[in-house]
């Protein structure tokens, strides 16, 4: 898959569950559960973008005179409707207090430091094999000036008592870690 | 929380109104318990943000026009409406006619997705959520994949209009076929057809 974005008819492509085979019934309500946490929102997120492009043209046409173009992408209004979850990749300066911890389904980042009450954050993973976190997981990490006085990760996921209702569908035990 | 009333001076979350206004009730299904699920994605304030730039910018067009300063307000609650498709209103529709439009049960929430918007298994462990929502994109999905026999099927002629049973063995044959490929080479396939997905850079 070459650089840059894919889009149109393929909406998104999810997290990557374990290797070992799935029967078509686990494989039905896996679908049945990322079709539920999917939610109809980039036409509204794109509609209000648009609303407010249409004001703000006519607003320079009452100053101005000239009458103005006014185009608005989905990806564009997406994007900043979604700016916490905007994704950043872990080379990112924002990321570099970050500790992944692998599970076998998937990973996650640990920011167990007590005062962050011990919660998980989903990390993505690409196409091309790497690795990627929310904006909002790494300005909360980088809060934490010292990544090594965190504690060991919890054993489990299901440890965690701020865990995100969104990834609890496949939970495993850690299984071992990387930076 | 609004401009009057006992919560007013209590500071309006999204989460909060949109536990509150049933938002997240409308998410319920997502976890293998009955009960709500939270609204991870913060689409109140975004839509809330927009609406204040639109409230200003009519304010200072209306100002233009007549000469006048104007008050503007908004709230997270009304910008959440937009994003409700249909539960609220029919939940609302079942407390009043509760035989005309009985409440909408767990059953409902654990109906599998539609086959247009189906979340598919590749062969890598990867999963793809499609939305091939217009019956042209549907059918020339099922065609790039490997699929396009079954629109000669009389079982399957008219999909994805089809009838439960027809609906369901299609399903099947489709999350099975979409184990035969990894995500790349499906990715491949997609782009080669270029009415699946294409390059939007």
């Amino acid at each position: 898959m070459a650089n840059g974005w894919k889009f149109t008819w393929l909406t998104a492509i999810s997290r990557r569950t374990p290797d070992r085979p799935m029967n078509l019934e686990e494989i039905k309500e896996v679908s049945r559960l990322l079709m539920r946490a999917n939610e109809a929102n980039p036409d509204p997120n794109t509609s209000q973008a648009v609303a407010s492009g249409i004001l703000l043209a006519l607003l320079a046409r009452t100053r101005t005179g000239s009458g103005q173009a006014v185009e608005v992408t989905m990806l564009q209004a997406n994007v900043r409707a979604n700016a916490d979850e905007a994704l950043i990749t872990t080379d990112d300066p924002l990321a570099h207090c970050l500790t992944i911890n692998a599970t076998d389904s998937m990973r996650f980042i640990a920011s167990t430091k007590p005062t962050m009450g011990g919660s998980f954050w989903p990390v993505y993973s690409n196409a091309n094999g790497g690795h990627s976190v929310s904006r909002r997981t790494a300005r909360t990490c980088s809060r934490i000036p010292d990544s090594q006085a965190w504690p060991p990760a919890p054993s489990t996921i299901s440890n965690s008592p701020l865990r995100s209702e969104r990834f609890l569908w496949r939970t495993r035990p850690m299984s071992g870690s990387s930076a | 929380m609004g401009q009057q009333g006992p919560l007013s001076q209590v500071a309006g979350y999204e989460s909060v109104i949109a536990a509150k206004s049933g938002r997240m009730a409308s998410f319920e299904g997502q976890m293998n318990r009955r009960g709500p699920a939270y609204a991870a994605v913060q689409a109140g304030t975004w839509a809330t943000s927009q609406a204040a730039v639109r409230g200003i910018l009519a304010a200072l067009l209306a100002r233009g026009a007549n000469g006048r300063g104007q008050w503007v307000q908004t709230s997270l609650l009304q910008n959440m409406i937009p994003y409700d498709l249909a539960s609220l209103m029919m939940r609302q529709l079942s407390r009043l006619d509760p035989e005309t439009f009985p409440p909408d049960s767990l059953g409902a929430r654990l109906r599998l997705p539609m086959l247009q918007y189906i979340p598919v298994r590749t062969k890598d462990g990867h999963w793809l959520q499609h939305a091939n929502l217009m019956d042209r994109l549907f059918r020339s999905y099922l065609k790039a994949v490997g699929l396009g026999w079954v629109l000669q099927e009389d079982l399957f002629k008219n999909a994805p209009i089809m009838n439960h049973e027809s609906r369901e063995a299609l399903r099947e044959l489709i999350l099975n076929k979409m184990q035969e490929r990894t995500l790349g080479e499906w990715m491949e396939v997609y782009m080669a057809d270029g009415n699946i997905a294409a390059d939007a850079r």
